[in-house]
């Protein structure tokens, strides 16, 4: 920018900002002499955003949230925050809070009561319970997630629960298991302290995790020496700060993952003891593969990666091989300590499980596996998708604690549990995300029998891929009922056929488990507006409903209630009368009955007191002989994890081949379901931006993150730009062979994509551009791939709007 | 600007270990001391307008280059900041000594706070950025903003703070930087935000009249107390600011860091 475009954009900021709304226009300065923070109380709670799970300590001023200071108690953030988190307290306070159940009457949505909105779910469940799902996020917390699991599956007989995760890190969690035989990660954020080398695999941490992203980076300004390197399909703000970066064409990530596998064998420099003592070897079967694979021996992995040469890498993914090497050498090098950090560019991938595992393989390959800075971790973009939808099991295939629907003796096991009849818990896996619109969106004569979708805290009128044809279709169908509680009106609540008005938030008391298995807790702080009202309430109420209009299954086996809760006297409390629910504390209730479960799969959790007094525990947790709860950092690690033995330094206690060993996979390298062609030429990459967070219904209401990231862009490569003839804020029409987008071009910004390919971020409920991308998912993790589909762009015909 | 626009003359080498003041840090110290004489903060409204001639005079002082940061510019910074304030001595020093030191009227401490709002959510948020900023992850930022300086009147605040390599993780641009802004105007949710944020203190409780005022804020991330109490604040600024250990005096509150208090027990409580 030169200072002549720096003086005219001063010009337009202070024009602007005279338009815009301004939230520092509402507040006079005080009188001299006065001290605002009297009168203000701080109470700590996590983040509302992401799965970093930073602790904020939230000022409250008679009954409303005033400022948000970062918790300097916090190990995660360590008194520092990004700037959605600095502003989380504004989340609250947009303007057009949904603050009464809505019901749709002749194509409008109407207010009605929350009794007359309790019968009409109770009744859509009634005439076909089979029909109903549960869908929610891991902005679910811990016990509503919980709740909403046993509803479902207690409740309900059926296993229709999904969420919002499985399109986030469904993939991550197949790579755990096919690789540890157990979901989430052995290592945790104290990587980011100790790490000689941090390697982001198709990942942007800077925009997207910027609190770890910095307790990485500003170990430099404290004079140690890094190394960051950037594995990745664009140029982002991460790469500026990257020592290396290693460009590769879309998809082509399995191939660097094998050869850098093939040079450690190759050259011997791989971890002979390690493996020899801790690994062992597995691959797709050749006809119907599944998630365990099977066994082979060191000799024919071995020979089948050996085809992955530097040579062959280049030419598959554009990637020099003097990097393969480099990236080699760096992994061969055990004095060094290595941490790789993936989110969506790993999961969001049709070979998402086949790239997660072959990261983990190139860890344990190396031994660089089981010191704190050396080792993998994925990261997570929903506060609690670890704790709630992974831990608790908000999917279809899960049960509470790790356990699976699957299994006979897990099915068992719960229905002791919740003291339901044997056989209560269907043994048929309801379908997975995609697959559940995909049917909300069939008449029922032709497969479509889901027909009612209950939604909360999430928003997939914006999020699912392909939207027209996996939701909009849906509500052109007769007999499809969607329920959605929300907090704001949305894409989807606009689509919906009853709106609830949730609570949010420090409105209700909650717990989320965040990305390196760390367990957080908080209490409600300020009353929700209006008639909003928790989410674990209302699924509560519903299965009350039910359970008073004689639906058999919400009684347990002694014909209780199912949520049946009492207080210290014994006496019944009514939790599904709002005006009842704060009498007993229904969130510690919940997550004690849920905290049975965590022991099967070695994820102990301790009593909820011992979360109110800590800033999260990472699970782990168990008691030690002087009463306290202790943490594990590093799982599978002798000294770390209690469940390792003396002695054996190592120990994959729920290895899938029994032996205490972890997986190291080969995956060929396969093409992705959708290529760039003749007719659409270029690949279309989605993702995220640091101002906002996901489909930005709290975001885009915060002015300054709204004023910082006002609308959604098409990032372009200058050259394909010039040769299309499209100028810096063009309009500009993509195309995919599913729907287009006009959006608003712009060149060397954010990010800068590669010739061939643009970049689109999803946040603005104005630009779809779910309307364009694939539906298209990874065979083992059914998590759709939003990263590569194939479109065309053009500039956007003469009298085309956003 | 380009970089030979931006390079300065200094020659920063030192000869047999004796320090040479380095042109770099006199420039800082001109600047600081022509923006004391010519009156610094602009008026809160004025702060971002266009004003005359934005023809950069030859006899100002230039900015220093990313090399010349690279050479130990940030390493110089508390010594050119102990230069500055010598130099705000150097014009008060008599009267120090033997008069009352300044005092801020109310109308200066009123219009230092409500600039300061402008830019903050509440008393605590990062401030926004006023001006466009380089969208790709680079330290561009501490090139103006390591120590601060004045030209043509307008401030680039010192940070408050140690430096964080990612500035973008807290600081963003007041208004975009992106092209077509007008498009993003028309609809999407609405912006009028409900919130009311916290209110700046604005004056610290002394124990007695002449006691030195504690420190009414939160010092996290506001260790640096001359960013806004410095030489080139207007308003909050210190009337000693050649005092360099402003913790001697002004106690920071355990309570505002929200530093665990439940160990320490009630204050004035028998051990």
């Amino acid at each position: 920018m030169d200072r002549r475009d720096f003086l005219r954009q001063m010009a337009m900021t202070a024009a602007s900002a005279a338009v815009t709304g301004s939230v520092e226009a509402q507040r006079s300065v005080v009188p001299l002499g006065s001290s605002p923070r009297d009168g203000v109380t701080w109470n700590k709670a996590p983040c509302r955003f992401c799965g970093t799970g930073c602790h904020v300590q939230v000022g409250v001023r008679q009954g409303r949230i005033v400022a948000i200071q970062a918790d300097p108690q916090a190990e995660v953030n360590k008194g520092h925050l990004c700037v959605k988190g600095y502003h989380v307290g504004l989340a609250p306070y947009g303007p057009d809070r949904l603050t009464r159940p809505l019901l749709r009457r002749n194509g409008e949505l109407v207010p009605i009561s929350w009794d007359q909105a309790l019968d009409v779910i109770a009744e859509r469940i009634q005439r076909n319970p089979a029909g109903f799902a549960l869908y929610g996020s891991g902005q679910w917390t811990i016990p509503e997630g919980y709740a909403g699991t046993k509803f479902v599956k207690a409740g309900l007989g059926t296993n229709n629960i999904e969420a919002n995760a499985r399109l986030c890190m469904a993939s991550a969690v197949t790579g755990f298991l096919a690789t540890y035989g157990v979901d989430e990660p052995a290592s945790c954020f104290d990587d980011l302290d100790r790490c000689d080398v941090m390697i982001c695999w198709g990942n942007n941490p800077a925009e997207m995790h910027p609190v770890l992203f910095s307790r990485f980076l500003d170990r430099r300004s404290r004079g140690e020496r890094t190394t960051l390197v950037d594995i990745g399909t664009r140029r982002t703000r991460t790469t500026g700060f990257a020592d290396h970066y290693l460009e590769f064409k879309p998809h082509t990530d399995t191939a660097i993952a094998l050869g850098v596998m093939a040079l450690l064998v190759r050259e011997g420099t791989y971890d002979r003891r390690f493996v020899e003592n801790h690994c062992a070897f597995r691959a797709p079967q050749a006809d119907s593969p599944t998630l365990q694979g099977e066994a082979i021996d060191f000799e024919a992995w071995k020979a089948r990666v050996a085809e992955y040469t530097p040579e062959r890498v280049q030419e598959i993914s554009g990637v020099p091989a003097r990097e393969i090497r480099r990236l080699a050498e760096l992994f061969g090098n055990r004095d060094l300590r290595i941490a790789s950090f993936w989110c969506m560019g790993m999961n969001q991938h049709t070979a998402g499980t086949a790239i997660n595992s072959l990261v983990h393989g190139v860890h344990l390959l190396s031994g660089h596996w089981g010191r704190e800075g050396d080792g993998p971790s994925s990261l997570t973009g929903q506060p609690s998708a670890c704790g709630t939808v992974r831990e608790v099991g908000t999917l279809v295939h899960l049960l509470p604690g790790g356990t699976l629907v699957a299994k006979p003796e897990h099915r068992a096991a719960a229905e002791r549990r919740w003291n339901v009849p044997a056989g209560r818990i269907s043994d048929r896996i309801g379908p997975h995300t995609v697959e559940m619109f995909r049917r909300f969106c069939l008449p029922a004569d032709q497969g479509g029998d889901i027909d009612t979708i209950w939604v909360q805290v999430t928003n997939p009128g914006q999020t699912m891929p392909n939207a027209t044809e996996y939701f909009d279709r849906s509500r052109e169908l007769e007999g499809k009922f969607l329920i959605v509680s929300d907090v704001y009106p949305t894409l989807t609540t606009r689509a919906a056929d009853l709106v609830l008005p949730s609570a949010m938030w420090v409105e209700k008391n909650g717990m989320f488990g965040n990305s390196e298995r760390r367990t957080q807790q908080w209490f409600k702080m300020i009353e929700p507006p209006g008639e909003a009202r928790d989410d674990c309430w209302q699924i509560l109420a519903v299965a009350r409903r039910l359970f008073d209009r004689g639906f058999e299954t919400m009684r347990d086996a002694d014909g209780k209630f199912l949520f049946h809760m009492e207080d210290e006297r014994g006496r019944e409390v009514p939790t599904w009368d709002f005006r009842r629910y704060y009498d007993i504390n229904v969130d510690e209730r919940l997550f004690e009955e849920y905290r049975g479960f965590s022991t099967t799969k070695h994820k102990n959790l301790a009593p909820y007191g011992e979360y109110v007094r800590a800033r999260g525990l990472r699970w782990p947790v168990v008691e030690t002989d002087d009463g306290t709860w202790r943490e594990t950092r590093y799982r599978f690690v002798e000294g770390e994890d209690p469940f390792v033995p003396q002695g054996d330094g190592f120990q994959f206690y729920h290895s899938t081949s029994e032996d205490d060993r972890a997986q190291i996979w080969f995956h060929p390298y396969t093409p992705p379901p959708e290529v760039p062609d003749e007719e659409y030429p270029f690949w279309l990459c989605t993702g995220r931006v640091l101002e906002h967070w996901h489909s930005g219904t709290m975001t885009m209401r915060i002015p300054p993150l709204r004023r910082a990231m006002p609308q959604a862009y098409v990032e372009l490569h200058r050259d394909d730009a010039r040769r299309l003839g499209i100028a810096q804020g063009d309009l500009v029409r993509i195309e995919s062979r599913r729907g287009h987008l006009d959006i608003t071009a712009w060149i060397d910004g954010r990010g800068q994509p590669p010739r061939g390919s643009v970049f689109v971020p999803f946040f603005d409920e104005r630009l779809r551009i779910n309307l364009v991308t694939l539906h298209e998912y990874d065979p083992f993790s059914k998590q759709p791939d939003y990263k590569k589909c194939a479109v065309r762009i053009r500039r956007a015909p003469r009298g085309a709007s956003t | 600007m380009s970089d030979e626009e931006q390079r300065t003359t200094s020659d920063t080498t030192s000869s047999n270990g004796a320090r040479v003041v380095p042109v770099v840090a006199s420039a800082v110290l001109a600047v600081a001391v022509i923006g004391f004489f010519t009156g610094i903060a602009p008026a809160p409204d004025a702060a971002f307008e266009l004003r005359g001639s934005r023809e950069v005079s030859s006899d100002l002082p230039r900015a220093p280059s990313h090399a010349d940061l690279a050479a130990g510019f940030a390493a110089q910074a508390a010594e050119s900041r102990q230069l500055a304030a010598f130099g705000a001595m150097a014009r008060e020093g008599r009267r120090a000594l033997t008069e009352e030191p300044p005092v801020a009227t109310a109308e200066e401490i009123s219009g230092a706070l409500a600039l300061r709002q402008q830019r903050r959510a509440y008393d605590g948020a990062p401030p926004r950025v006023p001006h466009p900023m380089t969208q790709t992850g680079s330290l561009d930022c501490v090139a103006c903003h390591q120590d601060g300086f004045v030209l043509e009147g307008r401030v680039a605040r010192m940070m408050s703070h140690e430096t964080y390599a990612s500035c973008s993780q807290c600081h963003v641009e007041d208004v975009h930087s992106m092209p077509s802004a007008e498009r993003a105007s028309v609809g999407g949710p609405p912006i009028d935000t409900q919130f009311v944020g916290l209110e700046a203190p604005t004056s610290g409780p002394r124990a007695w009249e002449g006691a030195p005022p504690v420190i009414p804020h939160a010092t996290q991330m506001r260790e640096r107390c001359d960013s806004c109490h410095g030489v080139l604040a207007e308003g909050l600024r210190t009337s000693h600011p050649w005092r360099q250990s402003c913790t001697q005096c002004h106690a920071p509150s355990a309570e505002y860091d929200l530093r665990p208090l439940a160990e320490l027990g009630p204050i004035g409580a028998a051990p």
